[in-house]
């Protein structure tokens, strides 16, 4: 997988979460208008009605402001990675802890397919990794390939932390499914994600020998966890 | 208010969007039944099988393809409607393919997919009355192309 493959994937998970948002949004306004049109016709139509439609209108007015949120968090993340994309191989650092985040709400809709998700744990400041974003989302998705061909249904929490070797990912398996395990040995076994690139080489070991739950992803270069 | 007899499917993950999708029918007149997977639509489509299903694609479990599939094998007279966030050229050519009736892409116009509906259901229901009509007044061409998709559809 190349930078402009990682590229296209992310943004299709990230429009099909879009037209998701866009569809909740324009059916919860619509059956609002729907309902405080029969109501401004009065008689039968009014009546016909049904019982609690009209005050479901009004939880559907918070689940639109859910809905545009959702929508705006997912055009951040798009700029984020139209950025990382433009200025891939060129840009000297990214900031980790929001590369996680923009990661997972981008591949969001694609987690959802394998039963999985993703959340990116918040971090007080920046951590900020010599590395370029768009190489850190190819890696972060070479992650969730893993989990998903070892069957998914696993929830995967990353969070950007500095060790002493340097800056890197914390890969946190949560509650899961039957396929855990396979997800498990998945990672376990999966060592150097992507092919050392001038120097710069990704692995991703047990955080401690013998943990099951947490890895390291080590972003620095070549160096090991 | 009167219901009209056209008995529809509602098949999407998505349950915010299925649930007020289902009221708005409803204030138009129709009745839909709703599944929040695959496997459920599926499931209803054997226990009583709809005239039209609108079927989302990417789900998780069983996905909208899937469905398709087995919907067509066993129920090919079924009209499938795929209404979907995702989906590119090659995905609306594979719907087609496996027999799906239209392709809609989210956000919809509810009345754009009410028409779909109606003319899904039209068709199925029609299509054997305009054939054997055709056939009688003598007109096998005619009444062999009415025929042939649906042929098609069960061969699929």
């Amino acid at each position: 997988m190349d930078r402009s493959e990682c590229s296209s994937r992310l943004l299709a998970s990230a429009m099909h979460e879009l037209r998701n948002a866009l569809a909740v949004i324009r059916e919860c306004v619509g059956l609002a208008s729907d309902v405080a049109r029969l109501q401004a016709r009065g008689g039968e139509a009014a009546r016909n009605i049904p019982k609690g439609m009209t005050a479901r209108t009004v939880q559907d007015l918070d689940e639109v402001q859910r809905q545009v949120s959702r929508a705006s968090e997912i055009a951040d993340a798009v700029d984020f990675l139209g950025e990382a994309s433009t200025s891939a191989g060129r840009s000297a650092q990214c900031d980790l802890a929001r590369v996680a985040s923009v990661f997972c709400v981008l591949a969001r809709r694609r987690a959802r397919a394998f039963h999985m998700e993703l959340l990116a744990e918040a971090s007080n400041e920046p951590v900020w990794c010599a590395r370029d974003a768009m190489d850190v989302l190819l890696d972060l998705l070479a992650v969730f390939d893993i989990c998903a061909s070892a069957g998914g249904d696993v929830q995967v929490c990353f969070k950007a932390q500095r060790r002493k070797e340097g800056p890197g990912l914390l890969v946190s398996l949560g509650a899961g499914g039957e396929t855990k395990e396979m997800v498990v040995s998945a990672l376990a076994g999966s060592g150097s994600l992507m092919p050392d690139q001038g120097g710069w080489a990704s692995r991703l070991v047990p955080w401690v020998s013998g943990d099951t739950k947490h890895f390291w992803l080590s972003l620095g270069a070549g160096q090991t966890a | 208010m009167t219901k009209e007899p056209i008995k529809i499917l509602l098949v999407d993950d998505e349950v915010q969007f299925v649930d007020t999708l289902k009221d708005r029918l409803y204030l138009r007149g129709f009745e839909a039944a709703v599944a929040y997977s695959g496997e459920e639509g599926l499931q209803k489509v054997k226990k009583n099988p709809p005239d039209v299903i609108v079927l989302d694609l990417r789900m998780p479990g069983i996905d909208g393809f899937e469905v398709l599939r087995a919907v067509k094998k066993t129920n090919p007279d079924v009209q499938v409607i795929i209404l979907t966030g995702h989906g590119g050229d090659a995905e609306e050519a594979s719907a087609f393919r496996m027999g799906a009736y239209s392709f809609l892409r989210k956000p919809m116009d509810i009345d754009d997919l009410l028409g779909c509906i109606r003319l899904a259901y039209r068709d199925r229901v029609e299509k054997p009355y305009v054939a054997a009509a055709m056939a009688e007044g003598g007109d096998f061409d005619t009444a062999r192309e009415v025929m042939r998709e649906k042929d098609l559809l069960k061969d699929a």
